[in-house]
């Protein structure tokens, strides 16, 4: 069956369907899924805005951060009290940002001529990327049998690693390796085959007593690497756990795992 | 990506990330209480979601260097380290080992509706910081395909841009604003 062309399906997903479409969409799971990711986008759009309405923490809330990280006087008052302070935050703007963007609300429809400026900027801003990329394949193929991974890493170290071993009723098999860089930064590596997912895959990395666990984010394609926080003690959080999450805005692991191994450290 | 749209909140995200105090509590005006929403739906108790909101700006402070506005915007961000936080102290509260092998006892999360959801209330505010950055015509082209429910015919006529190339905004913007979104379903620094 001929899946539906992507920029079909991100109309699909902003509600211009076709008849067509609406009949391949029914009977493509694929498409379907696919459509359904991209509307969470279009949901969040057209969401009436009522961020305003919620309710502010108590002011001790802010005493309590303000005490804990040792901050100045400054900043002492309740920022909800606090008068309007734009001048420090506006004057830390990037230096070169072009001047005056028109009001950070809503913006006109630009003019056909600003848009076409805009045209131009781009164009003009694709060429050092284009530079960029051969600069990379050049590094890429002097770096030879060094490896890939190594060089785009800032030779990394490999200070854990496992093989992952698929749960019941899945058959995919992974790695998972962990990379602490020359800064010390460490990096979770994750390589599976092909998911089996129903809805998205979520890595998570879990203790001993499988209670405690922390989600280092969602896993697309084949590889994954996830910043570790600097203070996780990996001896605390061993086991590499890849889950099966549906689209349920439920953030807690769904209990279905596809993949999970342990970190020999 | 394009650093065009210098509004605002570009400043304070990237102030917050150059350690500007009075970003911190600009960022905790904007965002705290979207941020107690989530930890009180997900908690139930007033008090521990002022708890969660608590540690979820101590943390963000604290580890403000692994945060890259040119990744996500400071919104996505802070969400992001809010449901961690959240589901953290959630999952401490249910002390039962069998958390990972039994499907979530039902209600447990679903607590009484009060208000707007507060996911959505949160996507609308991430959608929203992320849409000012995502550079011009795609801002544009978004802005009237969501908030004036324009065709693409019609954006195309309206903006004067081929019809090709709206629908080929229209798609990338829409994947790169999911890949944003997902920033904000868990941060990976906490």
């Amino acid at each position: 069956m001929q899946h539906l062309p992507p920029e079909a399906l991100a109309l699909c997903a902003l509600g211009e369907t076709d008849p067509g479409e609406t009949a391949h969409l029914e009977s493509c799971a694929e498409c379907r899924a696919e459509v359904t990711a991209l509307q969470r986008v279009v949901t969040a759009g057209r969401a009436p805005d009522v961020a305003e309405e919620l309710p502010r923490p108590p002011s001790s809330v802010w005493d309590g951060i303000h005490a804990r990280l040792g901050l100045s006087d400054s900043v002492r008052s309740d920022p909800f009290d606090a008068p309007e302070r734009p001048a420090a935050a506006v004057a830390a703007a990037p230096a070169g940002a072009p001047a005056p963007a028109p009001a950070p609300q809503e913006s006109p429809a630009p003019s056909a001529a600003s848009l076409e400026a805009a045209r131009q900027r781009r164009q003009r801003r694709r060429l050092p990327q284009i530079l960029g990329a051969a600069a990379a394949a050049v590094v890429l193929a002097a770096a030879g049998t060094w490896g890939i991974t190594r060089v785009l890493s800032d030779r990394s170290e490999v200070i854990a690693a496992v093989d992952l071993s698929p749960l019941a009723s899945y058959s995919e098999t992974g790695r998972a390796e962990v990379d602490e860089r020359a800064d010390g930064e460490r990096e979770l590596v994750v390589t599976a085959t092909g998911s089996g997912a129903q809805g998205y895959r979520e890595v998570w990395l879990i203790a001993p007593d499988v209670e405690r666990m922390v989600s280092l984010g969602t896993m697309e394609g084949t590889e994954a690497r996830f910043a570790i926080p600097a203070n996780l003690n990996l001896d605390e959080y061993p086991i590499v756990d890849i889950s099966d999450e549906p689209f349920d805005g439920n953030p807690l692991h769904s209990g279905d795992s596809i993949l999970r191994g342990v970190l020999d450290l | 990506m394009p650093t065009g749209a210098s509004d605002r909140d570009a400043a304070m995200d990237a102030a917050f990330a150059a350690g500007d105090e009075t970003a911190l509590a600009e960022a905790y005006r904007l965002f705290s209480p979207l941020i107690r929403a989530l930890a009180l739906r997900r908690l139930q108790d007033p008090g521990a979601a002022d708890d969660a909101v608590q540690e979820v700006f101590i943390r963000a402070w604290k580890y403000r260097d692994s945060y890259a506005p040119d990744r996500s915007t400071l919104a996505a961000w802070l969400v992001g380290i809010g449901r961690n936080v959240a589901a953290g102290m959630a999952t401490a509260r249910v002390r039962s080992s069998e958390t990972l092998m039994e499907p979530p006892e039902p209600g447990r999360h679903s607590g009484p509706a009060t208000g707007p959801d507060p996911d959505g209330v949160a996507d609308r505010v991430v959608l929203d910081a992320e849409l000012a950055r995502l550079g011009e015509p795609q801002g544009s082209i978004l802005r009237l395909a969501f908030h004036e429910d324009l065709t693409h015919q019609q954006i195309s006529e309206t903006l004067k841009l081929p019809l090709g190339t709206v629908k080929s905004h229209i798609r990338r913007s829409l994947v790169q604003l999911r890949q944003r979104l997902e920033v904000s379903d868990a941060a990976s620094a906490t």
